[in-house]
Order: structure tokens, then C-alpha cells, then sequence
């Protein structure tokens, strides 16, 4: 093996072993992730500007949270919590719009229109390679 | 005469420098008159002394405490930290226009003392677009938001600043950003003036290049001190939640990453130069779209620090700026085509190309976010948030896609890539990917997403590695070490490996939100004084409350012992809870534990009783990576400018 290979070889070892050193590190981590996290970050408070509840320290955030805490104690699913703080303050204190009627446009619109952006630039690039050629 | 007559004085001069520079350098070139062209381009250099010494009696004003002046009543007082009323002159809407004249200004003032004879034809044009821009700031200021009204009745004490902004974050953050912004006029002005003279070719490429990378580069710093910022305090969400604001000083810095990207084939090749001509004018109308949200906008934000009901007029020079932007490029597009195609998708050119559409992409995908609830409002009559969530999960695959690119672009040749090239640059690296992948996907539990994130991050950095040694290895052949071998290579060619310094400063970034997104722990526990609880590797202990009264606010500390595993003292650290009767607001600081692996990150979010509070903690892997993105993105940019001994002659 020539020596500018075995260089290349042993910076591959090298990096291989940054990369197990490094992936061992994170999934030490056992993840203990609670419910409770998850939900309070897709309900708003309702009193503040662009803030979860999980974020907010008003009085308000405080006793919603105390609200999805005693649901989930309940045994409510994360859907029914979610639709019984919908049906109280509406759509807008949910942080992501629903899947369904018109606020689907907000995930469909633009995954549709990077498509198809992203066919018209291979189209025009096709095109105008054909004529570099000539 | 009163301090606040002075800098009004100052203001209103300003105006006229601003008028006559505007006007003498568009009638100058039209009489062809020197003398003229020379005499409004002082002006312009001008109004950076006006607008320094009227900003000098707002600062005066704000450490001497005049309450005569209203903006200094209403965002400082007595009782505040000192130390703040030196930056108290951006923390609202009056003052913080000042302050961006001010940087416009002297951003205009180095611009044209800098200036590349190639631009000496389209200098006029540049000076009055410069002029005109801060003729709108500094008009506004006059009539609409005056930062030197003043009282009839002297009040004795001010309201105070915003509480939100009393953080060590308030020296840099806000004027970076502001700053970023609002310079996005100085290679806007540098395009406009050079399509207006028909002469978007090389000359004077390289100085819209230095300038851009200047802004853009102060804009990313600033977006990632707004991040920390917001990452130390509760409240924001953490680094990043997509808030308004938030995404409105994003979505430029986006812009402006692929027109440095796309400015370099133009340097290169002579092409998409029409398209670097739309990337800059985006930008722009995007950064005055982020005035108008910010200042009156239509949509919530947590930063409403600069809210106001000036609205309408930043939205009215949004849509004239749009309009002026639609007019230069259907004038003279044609001036402007280019020389080349791209010719073939295996080539550096279509890496950049794609490079642009992703980011153009991520921009889109944004502002489509940002503005879905007006749109739902007007054709669905449903209010409804658009949340992280949303953006969460539509960007980033696209922001994998960005940085797949990232790393095959560089291992592709300009015009055409050679099969047998292309096989041995991207056997390593794609190699690496799927093993890591293969790894990650084995050891790991989570989604297979954040695995992919982390092996698209390795084939990045092993691309930038091997290509370094591989540089590297042929300047050691004459027999110079490794190391030195290594600074040659990147002296040699500092843009390009000034520029993969910057990529390696990204994926740090990247790193730090794959961890934070992906890895994290968090638990929520009410503790007593002497209580400890485990999380992770570490062992907390509440050892101590402490309250202390101040004239403005009420701040409560809780000091906590970390110890690792196996019990031994690790750090003893604070986190606090601040109350402002004034404002009726909390600020809720964390006490956090950074090491290269993770932060423990301790939010103390409840104080229950003299003895028993609520803690959030969580582990966040990596977040040190990210902070760390700062310096190398800075170090990395500097290496890509430094000028290059001139051979002239």
C-alpha cells in the first residue's frame, strides 16, 4: 500500500474511532422523557405573547399545567387532553394547526411547492445544458 | 440650549444631509458635474458625525438620568443596574431607530471611503440609495418617533428598562442583529449602482463579496448570541423556538449565506448573475420585512421590546422597497445575463445551485409559517399558531438535505466531475456515513432521523478533514511537518478553507441542536432544602434559598450542589428568579453545568416556600458544541477575508 493511502487509511481510523467514542457518549443517556414535557410544549398560555405554557410563569400556565397533570393521572390520552383545552380556548391556544381542513395548506403547501420547484430547476437545468453543448 | 434640543437639532440636520446627498449625487451625474458628486458624498460622510454626536446626548442623557426626555423615562430609572443605561438607548422603539441610522451611517462612511476604483461610475448611485435609506430612518424619527420628546413636568424617577433585557445579552445580541440588518443596504446598494450602470461583471465583485461576508457575519454572531441569550433564561423557549421575530432576522441571514455561496461562482464562471441580483434584493425586502414585524407588526412575539404603532410605515417602505426592487430588475435584467450554463449536475456550479435552492427553501418554508395564521384568518376565519412544531418538522429535512449538500459539493470539480474523481472523493466519506449510520441506528434508541443527522454531520466533517490532509500531504512531500504543512494550505487559499472553517462552525451548531433535540433529559421535581435527586450522571442537592431586596426588584437565589456518580463535589451554582413589581414580571435565570458532552440545566421555576421550591432539570447533550460555533465562525470568516498582499504594477 502506498504511503499517501495508508495516511488517508489512518485518518479513517482515526475519525472511526472519534465517531464510537462520540456515539457512546450520547447514547448513554436513557431517556426518561415525561409526558407531561411533551404536552405543555403544544398548548399556549393564553395570556402571553408566543409562549408555551411550558415557558410562562403566569398564574394561568401554571394552573393549566396543573390541569394536564391531573388528566393524565385520569388516564386521558394526549388527544383527548389536547381537544379539551381546544374545545375551551380554541384552535389558536393548540401550537400547531390540526391536520385537518384548511390548516392542512400549512404543512402541505410547501413541501409540494419545494417539490416542485425543485423538478422545474432540474427541468431548466436539463434544457440549458443540452445547449452548453453544442 | 438642552440636551435634548441638541440631539433633536442634530436629527434634523442629519435629515438635510441626507436630503442634499440624496439629491446632488443623482443631479450630479446627470450635469456630470465633479465638483458636485464630491460635495455629496461628504455629505454622506457627514451625517455619521450628526448622527454620533445626537446619539452621544442619548447616551449622556440616559447615564445622567434625565427623565426630562421621555424615552429615557420610560426605559430607564434610578433604581436599575448602572451599568445598563449605557445600552438602555436601543432597548425601544425611538432609540433603537437612532441607533440603526447610526450604523448605517458609519457603515456607509467606511463603504465609500473603501470603495475599489472599478466603482467609480456607479458610486453616485450607491451614495444616494445609502442616503435615501437613512433619509427614511432619520425622517421617521423626526416626525413619527422622536427619541428627544420631551416633558412639560420633569418626572423624578423613570419607569425602568424592560426587565427581559437586563441580561448580559443586551450588550451584544441586539446590536448585532440590528446592526446585520440593517447593513444589508451597503451590498444592496453596491448591486443596484452596478446593474444601474450595466456592469455586473467582475469588477468590484470582490468588494460586494467583503461587505457581504462582513454583514452576514455579524448577523449569524448575532443570531447566535440571541440564542445563548435565550437559552440562559426561561421563558424563550430555549436557543431557538422559531418565534416571529426570531425567524424575520433569520430568514435574511439565509438569503445572504446563499448569495455568498452564489457570488462565488458569478466570480468564477460569469454566471447567475440575475440570480445573485434577486438573492440580494430578497434579502433586503426581507430585512424590512423584519422592521415591519418587529415594530408593529401583525403577528405575536415574545420580543415586543420595539413594538410600536409605526407599523403601516414600515410596512408602507417594505412594499416601496419591493416595488423599487421589481422595477431595477425588470429594467435591467437584461443587462445582466449571464456567460455561462451550468453543464453539468456533477459539477461545484450545480452543488451551489442546489446549496441556493435549500436555503431559498428553508426561507420559505419560514415565512410561509410565519404568516399561515393571517392567511387561515383571512381565508379559513380561524386563528390559529404556527409553532415549533410546524417548523420542526418541515425544515429540518431540509436543512439535512443543506447540509448533504454541504458535504459533496466540495468533492465535486467545477463544470464536470470526472467519474474516476468522483469515485475516490466520495468513497471515504459516504463510507463513513453509513457506517456511522449503521452504528448509530444499532446503538441507539432514538428516532432514526437524529441518527441520520449525526452520520450526514460525519460525512461533512470527514470531507473537510480528508480534503485538509490531502492538501496538507502534498505541501509535506517538500518536507515541511504536518502542522505547518496545515496552516500553508489554508494560508494559501483562505476563502476556500476560510470557508470550510465556517462549515466545520455550522455542524458544531448542528451538533448542539441534534443533542438538545434528540438526547435530552428533562425531569420536574420539587425539592427541599438538603433534598437531592438524581438525574443522569449527576446528583443535585438544594442546599440553600436566599432572598434579596433591591429598590426594583425582589430576586430569590437557590444554590444547588452537583456531585457526580459516585458522590464527589462537582460545582456548586445559582440559579435565580428575579421579581419586578414595576412590570409585574419574572426573570427566571438557570444555573447551568457545561462540559463538551452536556449541560445540566437547572431552572428553579417555582419557589414554594422559604424551604421547598420546584426545579425543572434537564441534561442537554452537546449545547457546548454550539456556543462554541461562535469563535470558529468568527476565526473562520476572518481567515476567508484577510486580504492578500496586493501585486500591483
Amino acid at each position: 500500500m502506498s504511503k499517501k493511502k495508508l495516511d488517508i487509511l489512518k485518518i479513517f481510523i482515526l475519525l472511526n474511532s472519534f465517531l464510537i467514542i462520540f456515539v457512546s457518549c450520547i447514547s448513554n443517556n436513557i431517556d426518561n422523557n415525561n409526558r407531561e414535557y411533551g404536552l405543555y410544549s403544544q398548548i399556549m398560555c393564553p395570556v402571553c405573547d408566543g409562549q408555551t405554557i411550558a415557558e410562562s410563569q403566569a398564574s394561568i400556565s401554571n394552573d393549566m399545567k396543573k390541569m394536564v397533570n391531573t388528566q393524565i393521572l385520569e388516564g386521558k390520552t394526549d388527544k383527548e387532553i389536547l381537544n379539551y383545552f381546544k374545545e375551551r380556548y380554541g384552535q389558536e391556544i393548540i401550537s400547531n394547526p390540526s391536520y385537518s381542513g384548511f390548516n392542512i395548506t400549512v404543512w402541505i403547501a410547501p413541501i409540494l411547492i419545494i417539490l416542485g420547484s425543485l423538478l422545474l430547476l432540474i427541468y431548466y437545468l436539463r434544457k440549458n445544458m443540452n445547449k452548453a453543448e453544442l | 440650549m438642552t440636551i435634548s434640543n441638541l440631539g433633536f437639532t442634530l436629527l434634523i440636520l442629519t435629515m438635510n444631509l441626507c436630503l442634499y446627498s440624496l439629491i446632488g449625487s443623482l443631479i450630479g451625474v446627470r450635469i456630470s458635474s465633479k465638483t458636485l458628486l464630491k460635495s455629496a458624498k461628504n455629505a454622506n460622510y457627514c451625517t455619521f458625525i450628526t448622527l454620533a454626536f445626537s446619539v452621544s446626548c442619548l447616551v449622556y442623557a440616559f447615564v445622567a438620568g434625565d427623565f426630562s426626555i421621555k424615552y429615557v423615562f420610560n426605559h430607564s430609572s434610578l433604581s436599575m443596574d448602572p451599568i445598563y443605561t449605557w445600552v438602555a438607548l436601543y432597548a425601544g422603539n425611538e432609540g433603537s431607530l437612532l441607533y440603526i441610522a447610526l450604523i448605517i451611517s458609519i457603515s456607509s462612511f467606511i463603504t465609500l471611503f473603501f470603495m475599489p476604483s472599478e466603482l467609480n461610475e456607479a458610486e453616485p448611485y450607491i451614495i444616494s440609495i445609502l442616503s435615501g435609506f437613512l433619509l427614511f430612518f432619520v425622517t421617521v424619527m423626526i416626525f413619527l418617533a422622536n427619541p428627544f420628546d420631551t416633558f412639560q413636568n420633569i418626572p423624578k424617577d423613570g419607569r425602568g428598562i424592560n426587565p427581559l433585557l437586563a441580561h448580559p445579552g443586551m450588550f451584544s445580541h441586539p446590536p448585532l442583529l440590528m446592526a446585520g440588518l440593517a447593513t444589508i443596504i451597503i451590498p444592496f446598494s453596491l448591486v443596484v449602482g452596478m446593474v444601474f450602470t450595466g456592469k455586473f461583471r467582475n469588477d468590484g465583485l470582490d468588494y460586494i463579496r467583503t461587505t457581504s461576508l462582513i454583514i452576514w457575519s455579524i448577523l449569524g454572531i448575532g443570531l447566535l448570541l440571541g440564542s445563548w441569550w435565550a437559552y440562559t433564561i426561561l421563558g424563550w423557549g430555549g436557543y431557538w423556538v422559531w418565534d416571529p421575530i426570531e425567524n424575520v432576522g433569520l430568514m435574511p441571514w439565509l438569503i445572504m449565506t446563499a448569495f455568498i455561496h452564489s457570488i462565488i461562482v458569478q466570480r468564477r464562471r460569469g454566471m447567475f448573475r440575475v440570480w445573485n441580483v434577486i438573492l440580494i434584493f430578497l434579502a433586503f425586502v426581507l430585512a424590512q420585512f423584519g422592521m415591519f414585524i418587529n415594530r408593529g407588526g401583525p403577528v405575536v412575539s415574545v420580543h415586543s421590546f420595539a413594538a410600536s404603532t409605526l407599523g403601516y410605515i414600515f410596512l408602507g417602505f417594505m412594499l416601496f422597497s419591493a416595488i423599487f426592487c421589481l422595477l431595477v430588475f425588470i429594467l435591467y435584467s437584461h443587462k445582466i445575463k449571464s456567460d455561462n450554463n451550468v453543464q453539468s449536475f456533477l459539477s461545484r456550479e450545480s452543488a451551489f445551485l442546489i446549496n441556493n435552492f435549500f436555503l431559498v427553501a428553508i426561507t420559505f418554508v419560514t415565512l410561509w409559517g410565519l404568516i399561515f395564521p393571517l392567511i387561515s384568518e383571512l381565508f379559513a376565519g380561524e386563528t390559529v399558531t404556527v409553532g415549533a412544531p410546524y417548523y420542526n418538522s418541515v425544515n429540518g429535512p431540509v436543512i439535512l438535505a443543506l447540509l448533504f449538500v454541504m458535504g459533496i459539493g466540495p468533492n465535486l470539480s467545477w463544470r464536470n466531475t470526472s467519474k474516476e474523481n468522483l469515485i475516490s472523493n466520495l468513497v471515504a466519506p459516504l463510507a463513513l456515513l453509513s457506517i456511522s449510520f449503521i452504528l448509530l441506528i444499532s446503538f441507539s434508541s432514538k428516532p432514526i432521523i437524529s441518527s441520520l443527522s449525526i452520520s450526514v454531520i460525519v460525512l461533512v466533517i470527514s470531507t473537510i478533514i480528508i480534503e485538509w490532509s490531502k492538501g496538507s500531504y502534498r505541501i509535506t512531500k517538500a518536507g515541511t511537518p504536518w502542522f505547518i504543512s496545515f496552516i500553508k494550505l489554508i494560508a494559501n487559499n483562505r476563502k476556500k478553507y476560510g470557508g470550510y472553517i465556517v462549515h466545520i462552525s455550522i455542524l458544531l451548531v448542528a451538533m448542539g441542536v441534534i443533542g438538545i433535540n434528540f438526547y435530552q433529559i428533562k425531569v420536574d421535581k420539587v425539592l427541599s432544602v438538603g433534598e437531592e435527586v438524581k438525574v443522569g450522571r449527576y446528583i443535585v442537592e438544594l442546599i440553600e434559598i436566599d432572598e434579596n431586596e433591591y429598590n426594583d426588584r425582589r430576586e430569590k437565589i437557590a444554590t444547588f450542589l452537583v456531585k457526580n456518580n459516585k458522590n464527589e463535589e462537582i460545582k456548586i451554582m445559582n440559579g435565580n428568579n428575579t421579581f419586578y413589581p414595576s412590570f409585574n414580571m419574572a426573570s427566571i435565570r438557570a444555573a447551568i453545568h457545561s462540559n463538551p458532552i452536556e449541560d445540566l440545566y437547572i431552572i428553579p421555576s417555582d419557589f414554594l416556600s422559604n424551604t421547598d421550591m420546584k426545579l425543572i432539570i434537564s441534561i442537554n447533550p452537546l449545547v457546548w458544541w454550539m456556543w462554541l460555533g461562535g469563535p470558529i465562525f468568527i476565526i473562520g470568516t476572518l481567515i476567508s477575508l484577510w486580504p492578500y498582499r496586493t501585486k500591483k504594477g
